[in-house]
């Protein structure tokens, strides 16, 4: 199965190997609940626009395959938990695309654009997380 | 410690050397305040921002003379501003990029009870110490220095932090003046140094006055947690870390995502040359309402664990003031070789030590499922309720934990509102929310390096000057 690099980001704790999954984006509380109901949650990577814990974090007891996020940093209350959860997390994803590297403040992306591109370039797709490096999380597009 | 144990193995003892300069966690970034010289996180930017203050206050650890001493002079107070502005770009910078919650409005509530706590605070800490004696504020935080509670390096660093916040606040909307509100500003200082000195007993303000440890434990008390841990294998390790994971969610879903609901302490350098680090996770706290989701659980539960630092290459292990642990490489995690699980009912009542099977089996699901519940209370209240509740969490939860052992909290709540919000603060509320100040300005002002938001007090004002008129 090929795969194509599509994001990087702040590694939150490195793992050995890879793990894959469907990604969710939850956009909502209502989402977040439903989520917390899906007996596929082990199979989801979760994907979120902050950092904060409250949001998602809900979510980790059920043990989703990986966390991204589109703000925050590893030393959150989220990335601490996940960390603790020994789930796979990426922190501030950048979007590598044909034209570089996308980030907000590129090209005058404002957040709620790079959030919009984000989640339809990740969202409802199967993706690989490489946790191995300690400082980069990198997903991949399998 | 052991000479078998080397530095190369563990170069996080190499921390402790009076010559070291730490290793950079945020390389390349820069703090500027006023005319002091570039300033780097970390032991180095400790080092060179107290070589360049203007008084001795903190060049040296404080002695309970200075501690009794009624007020600080204006250059000392200023001293003491220009050291909170780097702790906090040093501390919390790191995670300040946080971005949106979602669900519960943090940085509303936060510049709320900042707001809050700048007017009302004082008037608690003046009254607390005349009634108790500077000594016995001292003995306050003494009293301290047990794990699971709530009189702690954090709580105690919060009421100096919040009050820098809101005099830097009201001078960032333009209310306040740097040289109004000097004997209100200048209690309170007082009142948290006289915490401070007595919780951690080494003389040091801040961790990273002490290369970032915070070992405020009775011995009696490091040698029981150290005889406590057993060995944990690859399997009980996730046990560990999962049972401690739930604690943590729980503390701050309880505690409306901020980090009053846990702490570490540490790092103790074990014989082996291994860090080993105590961290209490407050998981019931009867004061919130919304604490009755956590009906049955215990008050807290202390997590000790031990960390191969050779297996992990620990270069350094930083507990950062309010009471968290960093390390490089980031992840500890996989690291854990030893650990036990300790349990206080009541914010009162003994703690006492039970297995980790137990643990896992009396509370994983609970602690789970209060969580879930406290999220579901979470969405189903209005932000407005939200802010004010969070606002709550910070400005009395803070000072709670030191009015409830003084025996002054129910007399606070009866006699003195402690429960409400002054209409000065109130006022500001509506400003905070329009165009984002609260979510956007605020922050980038107060965590970036900026004089103007960290005033000092003109070096002609008069100590006693408050406001004169509200024009």
């Amino acid at each position: 199965m090929t795969q194509k690099l599509v994001g990087t980001g702040l590694n939150v704790s490195q793992h050995e190997g890879t793990v894959r999954g469907r990604v969710r984006y939850v956009a909502s509380p209502a989402d977040v609940v439903t989520l917390m109901r899906d007996p596929d949650i082990g199979s989801t990577v979760v994907l979120t626009q902050g950092g904060a814990v409250t949001f998602a974090g809900a979510l980790l007891p059920k043990r989703p395959a990986g966390l991204v996020t589109i703000e925050g940093a590893p030393e959150s209350h989220l990335g601490i938990v996940s960390r603790e959860f020994s789930i796979p997390a990426v922190m501030s994803v950048e979007l590598t695309d044909a034209e570089g590297v996308q980030r907000v403040g590129a090209n005058g992306l404002t957040t709620r654009d790079y959030v919009e591109h984000v989640v339809s370039a990740l969202n409802d797709r199967l993706i690989e997380i490489d946790c191995q490096d300690p400082d980069t999380g990198r997903l991949y597009l399998v | 410690m052991s000479n078998a144990v080397g530095l190369a193995d563990r170069p996080y003892l190499s921390r402790y050397q009076p010559d070291d300069d730490g290793v950079r966690f945020m390389p390349g970034a820069e703090f500027h305040y006023g005319k002091l010289p570039a300033l780097a996180d970390g032991i180095l930017g400790d080092r060179v921002l107290r070589e360049n203050l203007k008084t001795d206050l903190l060049r040296k650890p404080v002695t309970l003379d200075a501690v009794r001493r009624p007020m600080f002079t204006i250059d000392e107070l200023n001293d003491l501003t220009a050291y909170w502005s780097w702790d906090l770009w040093d501390q919390l910078s790191l995670r300040a990029s946080e971005g949106s919650s979602g669900l519960v409005p943090r940085q509303e509530y936060e510049a709320l009870s900042f707001a809050n706590a700048f007017y009302r605070w004082p008037e608690f800490m003046i009254d607390m110490t005349e009634r108790l004696g500077i000594d016995g504020i001292v003995d306050l935080g003494r009293s301290g220095r047990e794990p699971a509670n709530k009189i702690n390096m954090l709580h105690a660093w919060c009421l100096g932090a919040v009050t820098q916040l809101g005099r830097a606040l009201y001078i960032i909307m333009d209310r306040n003046k740097p040289d109004e509100f000097i004997p209100e500003f200048n209690a309170a200082m007082k009142f948290w140094q006289a915490l401070v000195f007595g919780y951690r007993g080494d003389g040091n303000l801040w961790s990273s006055q002490d290369r970032y440890r915070t070992t405020a434990l009775d011995s009696e008390w490091t040698r029981r947690l150290e005889n406590s841990m057993e060995p944990l294998t690859d399997d009980t390790r996730t046990g560990f870390t999962s049972i401690m994971a739930a604690c943590e969610l729980l503390s701050f879903y309880l505690h409306l995502d901020c980090r009053l609901g846990m702490y570490d302490l540490g790092p103790f350098v074990r014989d082996n040359g291994n860090p080993m680090i105590v961290r209490s996770t407050f998981t019931r706290e009867d004061i919130y309402n919304w604490s009755m989701f956590a009906r049955g659980l215990p008050y807290a539960m202390t997590f000790v664990f031990e960390i191969d630092a050779a297996r992990m290459h620990l270069e350094e292990a930083r507990v950062i003031s309010i009471g968290t642990l960093m390390t490089r490489p980031r992840n500890y995690v996989n690291h854990i070789v030893k650990g036990s699980v300790w349990v206080r009912d009541e914010w009162n009542s003994p703690l006492y030590q039970i297995s980790l099977a137990e643990a896992t089996e009396k509370y994983l699901a609970p602690v789970g499922n209060a969580t879930g519940d406290v999220f579901e209370w979470m969405t189903r209240t209005p932000a407005r309720h939200l802010i004010e509740s969070g606002a709550f969490t910070y400005y009395v939860g803070m000072i709670m934990p030191f009015m409830r052992k003084a025996g002054l909290y129910d007399h606070y709540c009866m006699n003195e509102n402690l429960w409400e919000i002054d209409q000065r603060a109130e006022d500001v509320y509506y400003e905070l929310g329009r165009n984002d100040f609260a979510r956007i300005v605020v922050p980038t002002r107060l965590f970036t390096s900026s004089e103007t938001s960290f005033a000092p007090v003109s070096p002609n004002a008069r100590p006693w000057r408050s406001k004169y008129a509200y024009v």
